[in-house]
């Protein structure tokens, strides 16, 4: 089994560093990209295994202004939460250079994060996705195709009141239905993802 | 087996960089100040008003539109009653590379954001007029800090407007962007739904930098410039009627930065 494993993985990783050199990081309709990360608690999260269920992929850096605010509001899991039964998974990815597990938990322990925050130190799964900034959101459907990418909301400032519009709870809703997500690139907002130099 | 794997746990304890131990930011990152370029004010007469921002080095603030990351630096000018002033005009900025190809566009070290404004006619000799503004930005390094300053600066009205702060305000007026003719700018829309916008530089025209202002909402994605080529998409995608703005900066004959902005309709698709 190791032996077909390794050449796999090889290759699956040579495919990702050639699209990455050609500058193509996936768009809306394209099939997701592949990844395989070590969560806070170490734990491996692979896309290959979430077949069948639709997956939000939040950019995250605890140091952000615009993560805190949305940690502190409670953003992520009050939308997460609605979807709880509909087979949605949420997971944060942290690209910033010097990333691990430990400084995740770290991480998650301060803001309460209560999903998983998978490490990408080396920002290969964020260049393969195009995050640029933190919160940068994306959202793959059951079928494993990118049918979102965009902002979490509208409102940078947090000051637009009942005139918010929650992207990421928006597509949800209307996946959920069965129905093709009707905004699914919008603007981002957010702090730049650290890429390693 | 069972010895391998505590040798690998304990390398990786020892490796395993202890956090990003950043040291706390510096205190005053930005400094604002308030300038205007005369020293009393005449009725009737116009004159410029800037915010200063000095920025601690190796930190940056933002452009009007920041690009792949940040916040544009707003103002909101408080003038007294009958005072009119135009929108915030924002020098010409950098163009800041960050690893892993985020590009952001803003200001390092000093940068005056003005406006001009057109004081009352009626306005009473020896009185005295309070100009305020209220700025935030947000500024960054490796973290990101969002800041604001209420400011406010009194000045005299008078029976004339001697000028003030003159080398602060030529140095930055000189940035500011001359206006282009939006049939000097080439926007096409190609079949991929890539929008690519084309100048004819003069030959002197040397370093030429693209920097791209979409519509409210809207950001630049996938923006590639070539020489007197930007290639680029919108998120959300374009609207009808939507229009765009496009400085286009160079480095002249003399050395110096200038800059020209294009204002041009969006072609729309089902054109």
């Amino acid at each position: 089994m190791r032996k077909i494993l390794v050449p796999v993985t090889a290759f699956a990783t040579l495919m990702l560093a050639l699209a990455i050199q050609l500058g193509a990081s996936a768009k809306v309709g394209d099939a997701a990209p592949p990844f395989s990360l070590q969560d806070q608690d170490g734990k491996t999260i692979s896309l290959a295994d979430l077949k069948g269920k639709t997956v939000v992929l939040e950019w995250f850096n605890d140091g952000c202004p615009y993560v805190v605010r949305h940690y502190k509001e409670d953003t992520m899991d009050a939308t997460a939460g609605k979807y709880k039964d509909k087979d949605v998974v949420w997971l944060a990815i942290n690209s910033g250079a010097g990333t691990s597990s430990a400084g995740n938990k770290t991480a998650a322990e301060k803001l309460k994060v209560n999903h998983p925050i998978l490490s990408d130190a080396d920002g290969t799964v964020g260049q393969a996705y195009g995050a640029k900034k933190t919160p940068h959101m994306f959202i793959i459907d059951k079928s494993g195709k990118l049918a979102y990418a965009g902002g979490i909301d509208n409102d940078p400032e947090g000051d637009k009141g009942d005139k918010k519009v929650n992207y990421v709870d928006k597509a949800l809703s209307e996946l959920a239905d069965g129905k093709s997500v009707s905004e699914p690139q919008t603007a981002s907002y957010g702090c730049g993802v650290h890429y390693q130099k | 087996m069972r010895i391998g794997l505590i040798l690998c746990l304990l390398l990786g304890m020892w490796l395993a960089p202890a956090g990003v131990a950043a040291a706390a930011p510096p205190a005053n990152l930005v400094q604002a100040e308030l300038l205007a370029d005369v020293a009393t004010i005449q009725p009737g007469k116009p004159f410029t008003f800037g915010v200063k921002l000095k920025i601690h080095p190796g930190w940056h603030v933002y452009w009007k539109y920041a690009g792949d990351s940040g916040m544009p630096t707003k103002i909101k000018w408080k003038f007294p009653t009958g005072f009119e002033a135009g929108e915030v005009e924002f020098p010409i900025p950098k163009r800041i590379e960050l690893p892993g190809g985020v590009v952001n566009y803003g200001y390092e070290d000093e940068v005056v954001l003005m406006t001009r404004v057109m004081p009352p006619s009626d306005l009473k000799v020896g009185s005295t007029a309070d100009l305020l503004a209220d700025v935030s930005w947000l500024v960054c390094e490796d973290s990101c800090i969002p800041g604001k300053a209420s400011l406010k600066l009194s000045i005299l009205v008078d029976s004339s407007a001697p000028s003030a702060n003159e080398k602060v305000f030529q140095t930055w007026k000189s940035q500011l962007p001359a206006k282009g003719q939006a049939s000097d700018l080439n926007l096409k829309l190609a079949d991929d739904g890539a929008f690519v916008a084309q100048v004819n530089p003069p030959a002197f025209a040397k370093e030429l930098t693209w920097f791209p202002a979409p519509p409210a909402g809207a950001g630049v994605e996938d923006a590639s410039p070539k020489e007197s080529t930007f290639t680029f998409k919108l998120a959300p995608p374009a609207k009808k009627d939507d229009r765009m703005g496009f400085l286009v900066a160079y480095t002249d004959e003399t050395g110096h930065r200038r800059g020209v902005e294009f204002v041009v309709e969006l072609p729309s698709a089902s054109k």
